[in-house]
């Protein structure tokens, strides 16, 4: 027996190929359901419904279905209003998190414990329970049917203070008196010396945010009337029709479309974002 | 604690306080939008008292998203605003799967629109709270002497009429003719015809897809229209004559459930789709879905069939949409949207939507058109209509009722459960709902 065929090589060999497949099994399971959505949206309405499935559409449909959305339904509108609506707020709350996370983990002062535990506290209730009160108040507020009333309410995230917080664990607290003894004024040290620490935690939180902010229907729904004022997955709900009536291929149309800025976000904190939540995953 | 954590100092305390006061005044800035409708609405009720100024009188309308049908209204209100100038009406469509929840949000906060085309089945909870106008006398006379009982009875609640129709839910029975023909099959006329079309088509071979009928609802109306359609015209009753008790855990009641289950395949998909791809000879559905077998099965032979007889009778279970008129509204908007809404319900009107949508007309003299008369699509769906929202007008908890027998009917479609234990627990739960049901009209 030689080395090269010994048990030892091939049995190990054979639970890497059989490894192999089943993780090639798995990404394609989980890669399918994306690629049928895609070939949907290429698709005429007469291929939709045809049994057995059509895996490869026989005709190709993508540019009427994509513009069909395009002049259906005022796509760019929807999302320039969607991009400035998640910008600001995950610009917002990227700001707040950081602070919040900052002053609670590094500073001391009466109550902290306990103001922290009423700000985690608030992520117990559910949306559905909070809507009712808060829309009533963004009535009183007159930010019903306005842009601003879809992100005033969520320029502050207790799951980004707690988020941050975690992570600002890691930062040694000497740094931070260095910092002080040479002069330095408390903003400044947040400014120059926590945040670029903080860059994985900021882009995990970030792409988080932004993708929450990004997909929000319910609140949007509630919020705006006003056609020129509603973001993407409005526009998107506007192909599902009442009395069963369902046009797949346009709402696969504007759903692909409606995910580019959000791969793009997260292509751009890829690596920022992995290391993120595995930080702040092992410092909690 | 880290003993070189800084304590925080009194002044640093209110810096930090003043920041975020500053920052909560400019996150309450908004930049410069139209007013919230709120706003306008009252300076509207405030301007309105003094002077009568010649503008124009503008109405909300509200609606869900329906292609065809959409289409239709929006060249309808381009129409009425065309011959009523002093009108502008601004037409908005919403998901119709989240529509309870904006007209119950926007109700509660007046923000909603002025008109509400809203199912009969969300009506009791938008009318709770005196959210929805009652109908003015001479539309009450109006709805009452043109349109057919059942439209009447759609927008009654609580003994009190609300509104024009929007349209009638009436459900059917749509064929897949071809597949029929395949089998060497007729089209049935009666539950017995059904059941003996599952018997010739489910033991085909050709795959779990085949089957006789698609599966049916079994929660809320869809249930009440297939379950209850085939119960009444057995002669069983859903509820005793006092609405205070249940009456369907009967031996018609057992016998009706039972040949429902032959006609429920739970493990199949939503029938509508599973329809559209062939694989069912019926379905159970609406004049409406005629548009969609239109678009996404182009060449499929189907039609619709009468609506099947029992022993006892022909009779189908179904519901109604309304144009419901918000209470909050100004005297002259919910004048003008009556006269909206009753406008729409036109002959012409009807007779157009009809063409374009497929929805069946509410009136007498609508059917008698003679772009309609003789349309076989058009008169299937109103054949011996009984409505079960009489239920949901006249029992102040209904949903309630509807949702607990809708539960047990769940287990049954899924096998879960047998007839007996579904009517049983059913009954029971039904019974005690009813105790504390107030009972209208």
């Amino acid at each position: 027996m030689t080395v090269a065929s010994s048990p030892i090589r091939v049995g190990r060999f054979g639970s890497q190929v059989i490894k192999l497949l089943l993780w090639v099994a798995l990404a394609l399971v989980m890669l399918f359901p994306f690629y049928w959505g895609v070939i949907t949206s290429f698709k005429p309405p007469t291929e939709l419904m045809a049994y057995p499935p059509i895996f490869w559409p026989h005709q190709f449909s993508a540019l009427p279905n994509y513009r069909k959305v395009l002049d259906d339904i005022p796509m760019g509108r929807f999302f320039l209003n969607s991009i400035y609506v998640a910008s600001v707020s995950t610009v917002a709350v990227l700001f707040t998190s950081s602070l919040g996370g900052y002053i609670f983990e590094k500073f001391r002062f009466k109550g902290k414990e306990l103001l922290f535990m009423g700000i985690v506290a608030t992520m117990m209730v559910p949306f559905p329970v909070r809507v009712i009160p808060i829309y009533l108040i963004f009535s009183k507020l007159h930010l019903l049917d306005t842009l601003p009333g879809l992100y005033v309410g969520a320029l502050m995230s207790a799951y980004g203070i707690f988020l941050m917080r975690q992570f600002m664990k890691g930062i040694p607290t000497e740094l931070l008196q260095a910092a002080r003894i040479d002069g330095s004024s408390e903003f400044a040290i947040y400014a120059r010396i926590v945040l670029p620490l903080c860059k994985p935690a900021l882009s995990a939180l970030g792409i988080f945010h932004f993708m929450s902010e990004w997909n929000s229907f319910l609140w949007p729904l509630l919020v705006i009337d006003n056609v020129n004022r509603r973001t993407i997955p409005l526009g998107i709900a506007s192909y599902r029709h009442g009395f069963g009536m369902m046009e797949w291929n346009k709402i696969m149309a504007s759903a692909m479309m409606a995910m580019i800025p959000v791969l793009v976000v997260f292509l751009m904190g890829q690596k920022q974002f992995i290391e993120g939540i595995t930080l702040t995953g092992l410092k909690g | 604690m880290d003993n070189n954590m800084r304590k925080v100092t009194r002044r640093d305390f209110l810096r930090m306080a003043v920041c975020v006061a500053a920052g909560g005044v400019l996150a309450a800035c908004r930049p410069a939008a139209p007013a919230a409708k709120p706003a306008v609405k009252e300076e509207k009720a405030v301007e309105e008292k003094p002077a009568a100024p010649p503008e124009k009188v503008k109405i909300d309308w509200w609606s869900h998203t329906y292609k065809p049908w959409n289409d239709e209204l929006t060249r309808q209100k381009e129409v009425y605003e065309e011959e009523n100038p002093e009108i502008e009406i601004t037409y908005t469509i919403y998901p119709g799967e989240e529509l309870t929840t904006k007209f119950a949000t926007a109700l509660q906060a007046g923000t909603a629109g002025d008109i509400l085309g809203a199912h009969s089945w969300m009506t009791p909870n938008l009318i709770a709270g005196d959210h929805i106008a009652e109908a003015p006398q001479w539309a009450l006379d109006d709805i009452k002497e043109r349109f057919f009982p059942v439209c009447v009875d759609g927008a009654t609640f609580r003994g009190k009429l609300y509104a024009y129709n929007q349209h009638i839910g009436g459900r059917g029975m749509i064929a897949n003719v071809g597949l029929l023909e395949e089998n060497n099959a007729e089209i049935p006329g009666s539950w017995d015809d059904m059941l003996k079309l599952t018997e010739v088509i489910d033991k085909q071979e050709g795959g779990m897809f085949t089957q006789a009928v698609a599966n049916y609802d079994y929660q809320g109306e869809g249930l009440f229209a297939s379950w209850g359609s085939i119960l009444k015209s057995y002669g069983g009753e859903i509820l005793g004559e006092d609405l205070k008790t249940a009456a369907f855990n009967s031996d018609i009641g057992r016998e009706a459930a039972e040949l429902w289950t032959k006609f429920v395949h739970a493990e199949m998909g939503a029938s509508g789709e599973v329809f559209l791809l062939g694989q069912t000879a019926i379905m159970e559905a609406g004049p409406w879905y005629k548009a969609t077998i239109e678009r996404d099965a182009p060449d499929m032979e189907f039609k619709a069939i009468l609506v099947l007889k029992g022993p006892k009778a022909k009779i189908q279970c179904d519901y109604v949409w309304n144009w419901l008129v918000n209470n909050a509204a100004s005297d002259t908007v919910k004048e003008a949207s009556f006269k909206f809404t009753q406008w729409l319900n036109s002959v012409e009107n009807q007779v157009s939507m009809y063409k374009a949508s497929s929805l069946q007309p509410t009136t007498y003299e609508a059917l008698e058109h003679p772009d309609i008369k003789g349309e076989e699509w058009a008169k299937t769906f109103l054949e011996e209509l009984e409505f079960k929202l009489q239920y949901v007008a006249k029992i102040s908890n209904w949903l309630e009722v509807d949702k607990a027998i809708s539960d047990e009917f769940s287990l049954l479609a899924t096998g879960e459960q047998s007839v007996y234990d579904t009517l049983s627990r059913a009954e029971a739960a039904v019974n005690k709902l009813l105790e504390e049901a107030e009972i209208f009209g």
